[in-house]
């Protein structure tokens, strides 16, 4: 059902009619503005995220025809809140509104500078990227639910049925052997 | 690199992860439904099994009736052939005098014993052969009918008496050649072995008989572990006997490394037996286990050196016998060794015994 949607929202994105933002944002609207409200704290912020996100994949699509849209739309909306984050911080110099998953990783992620070599940040997906594919189905969709679509833990608890205190301990060991893979790989 | 950094660097994680990650709760498994329908599965063949088991449960029968007629020569090797598992294969001729009549095999004659085990069922035979030029003595006190009695009987027995039975017979073995002194030690010696008497081969074992016999090999302790004294002062009758000893009291007569860690746990129980009198080097100790029925446990004690009247020593016998120590029934049967043969009718305890028993 879902790829039949995505493939007639990139049709009609390669037809260059302005039904696919509407369709894409019928389908996908919701979940992509959680996630930037997740990731910025703003809605007014997280509806700037999704329409920057819009407009990025009408310029993109075509040439570019992605193989999963969701996926391909979330990641525009996840970038452009990770932007509009970064600048907000940038600009206040001062706590993060977006105070959960971010603090979390910063237990394993040093701070450090924010220029980090292409061939490093691939090194950096790939570590990660194997390092989620050894995990339980559960455990991988925690993680990824909980650091790339940055929901929050009352959320997941529901999500996954798991109560708050689980859903914490859990991430706090996964944390933990990531950092652990990372550190053997050389990459912290 | 910082959080953020690494952030946006994950945010190129395949595509596979983002969508499972997007409906989680959708891939759960109804784990539930699952189990319920195991457990049904399970109360269905339950249902339809046990009633099957429980009619296969065998009925027990009473024993069969022993007769004390006069014991072939069948029966003799097959005595021999229990003892030979453990003990040297040379079978020393006796002359029997309790029977008073005996004869010489020939010697170009070859015996074949037969000693059976038989366990939930299954009989196994094992075969041993008598040198030629042996003496087998053709009649004599029927030791291996009587315990099969005495076993079938599982009377309970007062071990205390049983043990003043035990005649006191001065041998003549050398002290000097057998095992040396070693006052308070913890020995380890050998194997002890819970094998079935043997019946004599003519007498067919039946099989809702069902008798458990129990092959173990564990150690025993002696202390002390000494010659025997050439003056045989008798214990008193509180001081003999046996008793159930927990492991603080093994600690406490043997020392703090008895026993050893791998009887330490709760599997065990201890047989401590108090000797009366001085006991040859070889010896076997019959256990009935008057919780089981028909069930006989015998002890072969083929290294216990020399025991004399202090001599206490210990078996740990496992907790799965289900052994009364309030029940217990113990008799010493001296076999064959180094002269002590002559000295020690093969017969002669396990008949005082015996007949205690029946009494």
């Amino acid at each position: 059902m879902e790829a039949t949607n995505d493939q007639t929202i990139i049709a009609l994105f390669e037809d260059r009619n302005e039904q696919a933002l509407a369709e894409s944002e019928r389908h996908y609207g919701a979940l992509c503005r959680s996630v930037a409200r997740s990731i910025t704290g703003s809605e007014e912020d997280a509806e700037e995220c999704l329409n920057d996100a819009m407009l990025t994949a009408w310029n993109a699509i075509p040439p570019e025809k992605p193989k999963n849209f969701r996926a391909y739309l979330l990641r525009l909306v996840r970038n452009a809140a990770l932007d509009r984050y970064r600048a907000a911080h940038t600009e206040k110099r001062s706590a993060d509104r977006n105070s959960g998953s971010l603090d979390e990783l910063a237990e394993i992620i040093p701070n450090g500078s924010d220029v980090v070599k292409e061939t490093e940040q691939r090194e950096i997906l790939a570590a990660v990227t194997a390092f989620l594919q050894k995990l339980p189905q559960k455990q991988r969709d925690l993680f990824v639910r909980r650091y790339w679509y940055a929901t929050d833990i009352a959320a997941l608890a529901e999500m996954f049925r798991m109560s708050e205190n689980h859903v914490k301990v859990t991430l706090s060991r996964l944390r933990k052997r990531l950092k652990a893979a990372l550190e053997k790989e050389g990459l912290l | 690199m910082n959080p953020l950094k690494f952030s946006e660097i994950i945010s190129d994680l395949p595509d596979e992860m983002i969508e499972s990650a997007a409906e989680p709760r959708r891939k759960s498994f109804p784990y539930h439904i699952l189990t319920a329908a195991a457990a049904g599965i399970i109360m269905v063949i339950a249902a339809a099994i046990y009633p099957k088991l429980r009619m296969q449960i065998p009925p027990v029968t009473a024993p069969p009736a022993v007769t004390d007629s006069a014991v072939t020569a069948s029966e003799t090797q097959t005595a021999a052939a229990a003892t030979s598992q453990t003990v040297s294969t040379n079978t020393t001729a006796t002359d029997d005098t309790a029977s008073g009549s005996a004869s010489t095999v020939s010697p170009q004659q070859t015996h074949t014993t037969v000693s059976r085990t038989e366990s939930a069922g299954v009989r196994t035979e094992t075969t041993a052969a008598i040198p030629p030029n042996t003496e087998l003595p053709l009649e004599t006190v029927p030791y291996t009918s009587t315990l099969q009695k005495a076993s079938a009987d599982t009377a309970v027995f007062d071990g205390t008496t049983t043990m003043d039975m035990i005649p006191c017979v001065e041998t003549e073995h050398d002290t000097t050649s057998s095992a040396e002194d070693k006052p308070t030690s913890l020995t380890e010696s050998t194997t002890v072995n819970a094998y079935p008497p043997d019946e004599e081969e003519t007498t067919a074992l039946k099989e809702e008989e069902c008798i458990s016999y129990q092959t173990l090999t564990v150690p025993v302790w002696s202390k002390p572990n000494g010659k025997i004294p050439e003056t045989l002062p008798q214990r008193n009758d509180a001081e003999c006997g046996y008793e159930m000893w927990s492991e603080e009291q093994l600690r406490a007569f043997f020392g703090a490394d008895a026993p050893p860690e791998e009887y330490c746990e709760t599997d065990y129980d201890f047989l401590a037996i108090h000797c009366c009198a001085p006991t040859p080097d070889m010896l076997i100790l019959y256990i009935n286990l008057t919780q089981i029925p028909r069930c006989t446990v015998m002890y072969d004690l083929t290294a216990a050196d020399y025991m004399n009247h202090e001599t206490v020593f210990v078996i740990p016998v496992p907790k799965v016998l289900h052994i009364d120590p309030s029940a217990i029934a113990t008799s010493f049967w001296p076999v064959e060794a180094d002269g002590l043969f002559d000295a020690y009718p093969t017969n002669r305890t396990d008949i005082y015994y015996t007949e205690q028993a029946q009494n």
